[in-house]
């Protein structure tokens, strides 16, 4: 217990001098440094209470010791103080120190080891009673001023400061009875974070747990397992369904969506990964036809990723991320995952719309209610580029009220045509989302209803198409002319909820009208997919495509991570597009040339016009072999999905 | 008989600080000014509701927020209930002495310290203005008509019973009785906080105590 002025203290000291002058501290206050010891072993204490209580005005400045034992004051007036260090398990260690203005001084705290059980008891019972005797002190002269002093002028007194410095005692809590009797709580509302405010969890395309019971400080992991059963009324043979990028088997149970990942998170730095497995895993990368250009197994390297990136987040406004990498895209409103959202077959206008996106996104929160995203990308729903220019666009998010969402995505630039360099396309998408009936039941009853509207409109222009059509034939030498090529569509879907969310009920479709078929999804006809197209159903400038669906949804939730659902849809195209009885598959099972017509025999015609085909084949319609095709697809469905 | 009946009452009605010399203050009295009196305020405050993992990336964060008034708090139900209480007004600290309560939450330099007790804890460990740093800047004093006081640091506090944050606000903020009323309002992790403290009331011995 020994002060020392200029003592070794090689850290301290060489502190104290550049703390007075980069802090700029006036002249009328010193600075006392020091370090606490262990005085048995000499090591430095860290976490120690340091207490530094002028002797002269009964005042008092608290600090912690560092890692290092180290602390420091450096703002006290001048004077008398007592310094002293107090730590579990050691004896109260104090030191007299004499402050002056602008000057440093250094003190070394030896703390004793306590006798287990008795010492901390007797520091403390000597501590209280110092600090009582200090207030008692103060007491008494208050109560001294009070009875002689006159109540002063209110102009006097209209504004008090409080005195120099507090004296000793301290607080204690109040006990919680008392504090009981306090009035009830208003609902208290995040207005910092973005999409705090309010339970979200209705959305359609959101996740609606509330809990997130595998968070860890770092890792927060996710796991979803999505299982379907599907019945087609047109029972293809071959169990193979077009036309949608959520059902693809009939008959069957299928794995549809297993996904393991989760969310990297350490301080600003974040990332994201989620491994994708099940049918989706094939499904989704057989829709994009970038791979097609270049060179390297793209497929491959992407199909079992659905998201993955990494990116950093800055404390901008409410939140400014950059992320780098493949994500989600909710062009078309609906989630990727089958379990977020209202239904299990969405329309055209979500189902033919992308998934994902690779490229680089800003997310910006200008208010907790708005968010602006724009993107960087390959193309749309592409791994790759296809032709010369990234995709631009960006999504725009707002939810003003917490029963209202609107939600726009925009899309452009891009040219996303294999070999049609010159061919652009635009895109827009643009949902609301409203709750229009809150009210939870203690019963049975409905407690919620929200519904959903979207609409879609796009266009491809250039090398033999335009937007609006009317220019006349396409002129090579020009450019321009040609049919219209175009995406109009919109959905629309109402969902109830009863039992206190336990059921729900959802009832919705849409229409869609895209001559050209640019975003109608390419049949998997003998292993047909988006690279190789398919003869018999053909993507042409003029080329009709007009669709409409419909499905009605209940499913069964008695757990925020479990979903039963099952589902009846009906959807209907204004040519052949769904699989029939007779199935999709050539006899004999795909021939390797989807491309190509296929003859009666299952063999590859090697050809893809019709009538060469019918000479390859042997002569006459009867040799070329025809998938079977409807205008209709009834479908009732079965899902159990996971959630964790 | 009837004077005296009412001298009676009156008196009985009136609080301790303002009927009684501070030498014949109990320690009730004491008690009571700590808990429920112009400067110390029994608060019920609510919580904000806790996102998941995919909300939270919805809203551009990742993981779920950890410290202060977040920790330990998973089971508590949509409020929890507080006191708010102005450290540096002078029956508080009289209050403190008569009540024999010790370890005040000690806050370096000069100010108006305010405190909030019985924030449930998860026992976290580091240095007091550490911790407290974060809630600097989501807290405030509000009068009508004049701009919002921030305060200058903030420090956290552990205890037995929960953590104590101690918030110091700046002598210049100039508070006076003309501001006839003042907002005290924080955010403390998951707690929103607001309470309204009577200036009018704040006298004591004649004199505006804060």
């Amino acid at each position: 217990m020994k002060p020392i002025f200029m003592a070794p203290f090689a850290r301290v000291w060489a502190a104290i001098p550049f703390l007075f002058g980069a802090l700029s501290f006036g002249q009328g206050i010193g600075l006392v440094g020091g370090i606490a010891r262990d005085a048995a072993s000499g090591k430095p204490l860290a976490e120690a209470q340091i207490n530094a209580h002028n002797l002269d005005k009964g005042t008092d400045n608290a600090t912690v010791t560092g890692a290092d034992g180290v602390f420091t004051f450096t703002h006290l007036e001048p004077g008398s103080y007592e310094v002293a260090g107090t730590k579990k398990g050691f004896r109260k260690s104090s030191v007299h120190v004499e402050v002056a203005a602008a000057r440093a001084a250094g003190v070394e705290l030896p703390l004793q080891l306590a006798p287990e059980g008795t010492a901390p008891a007797a520091d403390r019972e000597a501590q209280l009673l110092d600090r009582i005797e200090r207030l008692e002190k103060r007491l008494a002269a208050v109560e001294g001023n009070s009875a002689s002093a006159a109540p002063k002028p209110v102009a006097e007194m209209a504004s008090v400061k409080p005195p120099a410095a507090a004296p000793d005692p301290a607080p204690a809590a109040p006990t919680v009875p008392m504090a009981a009797a306090a009035a009830p709580a208003p609902p208290a509302v995040d207005l910092q974070t973005p999409f705090a405010d309010y339970d979200w969890t209705w959305l359609n395309g959101n996740s609606r747990q509330h809990d997130t019971p595998l968070d860890t400080k770092y890792f927060s992991p996710e796991f979803r397992a999505d299982t379907f059963y599907g019945e087609d009324f047109n029972q293809p043979k071959d169990h193979s369904m077009g036309g949608s990028s959520e059902v693809f088997r009939n008959n069957e149970v299928q794995l549809e969506d297993l996904s393991i990942g989760g969310d990297f998170h350490v301080g600003n730095v974040r990332g994201r990964v989620l491994m994708l497995f099940g049918m989706f895993s094939a499904t989704t990368v057989r829709n994009d036809a970038s791979p097609a250009v270049g060179q390297w197994d793209v497929r491959a390297a992407y199909k079992y990723v659905s998201e993955a990136y990494g990116g950093y987040h800055f404390n901008v406004n409410h939140g400014l991320n950059v992320d780098a990498g493949i994500f989600v895209s909710y062009v078309g409103l609906f989630s990727y995952h089958n379990f977020d959202n209202w239904a299990y077959q969405p329309s055209y206008v979500s189902s033919n719309t992308p998934w994902f996106f690779n490229g680089v996104r800003v997310q910006w929160f200008p208010t907790h209610h708005l968010k602006i995203e724009p993107w960087f990308i390959n193309g749309w729903q592409s791994y790759n580029r296809f032709n010369g220019h990234p995709g631009i666009g960006g999504q725009i998010k707002w939810t003003p009220k917490p029963w209202l969402e609107v939600l726009g995505n925009q899309y452009g630039v891009g040219d996303d045509n294999i070999g049609l360099p010159n061919r652009g396309r635009y895109h827009t998408d643009d949902s609301v989302e409203v709750k229009y009936y809150d009210k939870p039941k203690e019963g049975n009853g409905l407690d919620k209803m929200a519904f959903t509207l979207t609409g879609d409109a796009g266009c491809e222009t250039g090398e033999g198409v335009t937007c609006h059509g009317g220019h006349g034939p396409y002129d090579p030498v020009t450019g321009k002319g040609g049919p219209k090529q175009s995406f109009l569509g919109y959905m629309a879907y109402n969902r109830w909820w009863w039992h206190k969310d336990l059921y729900a009920f959802t009832l919705g479709g849409g229409q869609i009208n895209n001559p050209g078929r640019y975003l109608a999804l390419v049949l998997p006809i003998n292993g047909a997919d988006a690279i190789s197209g398919t003869p018999y159903f053909p993507s042409y400038p003029g080329a009709p495509f007009k669709a409409y669906d419909g499905t009605a949804t209940f499913d069964w939730m008695p757990s925020q991570f479990f979903t039963f659902r099952t589902e009846f849809g009906y959807r209907h195209t204004n040519v052949p597009y769904w699989s029939g009885r007779g199935g999709i598959t050539p006899p004999g099972g795909n021939n390797g040339s989807p491309a190509d017509f296929v003859c009666a025999t299952g063999a590859s015609s090697g050809q893809t016009i019709l009538a060469a085909a019918e000479a390859a084949c042997g002569g006459g319609r009867s040799s070329v072999w025809y998938p079977d095709l409807r205008e209709g697809q009834a479908l009732l469905n079965f899902a159990i999905m996971v959630k964790f | 008989m009837k004077l005296l009946l009412t001298v009676l009452l009156l008196s009985a009605a009136d609080p301790s600080w303002k009927g009684k010399p501070v030498s014949d203050w109990t320690e009730q009295d004491a008690r009571q000014i700590l808990t429920d009196s112009p400067w110390a305020k029994p608060v019920t405050a609510g919580l904000t509701r806790i996102q998941t993992e995919d909300e939270r990336r919805e809203g551009g964060d990742m993981g779920q927020p950890h410290g202060v008034g977040v920790d330990g708090m998973k089971r508590a139900p949509g409020f929890v209930r507080l006191a708010v209480r102005w450290e540096t007004a002078l029956p508080i600290r009289l209050a403190e002495l008569k009540a024999r309560v010790i370890e005040p939450p000690t806050v370096e330099g000069e100010g108006y310290k305010i405190a909030v007790y019985g924030i449930p804890g998860a026992f976290l460990k580091g240095d007091p203005l550490t911790l407290g740093n974060p809630l600097k800047k989501l807290a405030a004093l509000k009068r009508e008509g004049k701009k919002d006081v921030k305060p200058s640091s903030a420090e956290v506090f552990q205890r037995q019973d929960g953590m104590v944050v101690v918030y110091l606000f700046p002598l210049s903020a100039e508070i006076s009785r003309k501001d006839t009323v003042i907002d005290f309002e924080a955010v403390i992790g998951r707690i929103v906080l607001k309470q309204s403290f009577d200036l009018q009331q704040m006298q004591f011995q004649g004199r505006l105590e804060l």
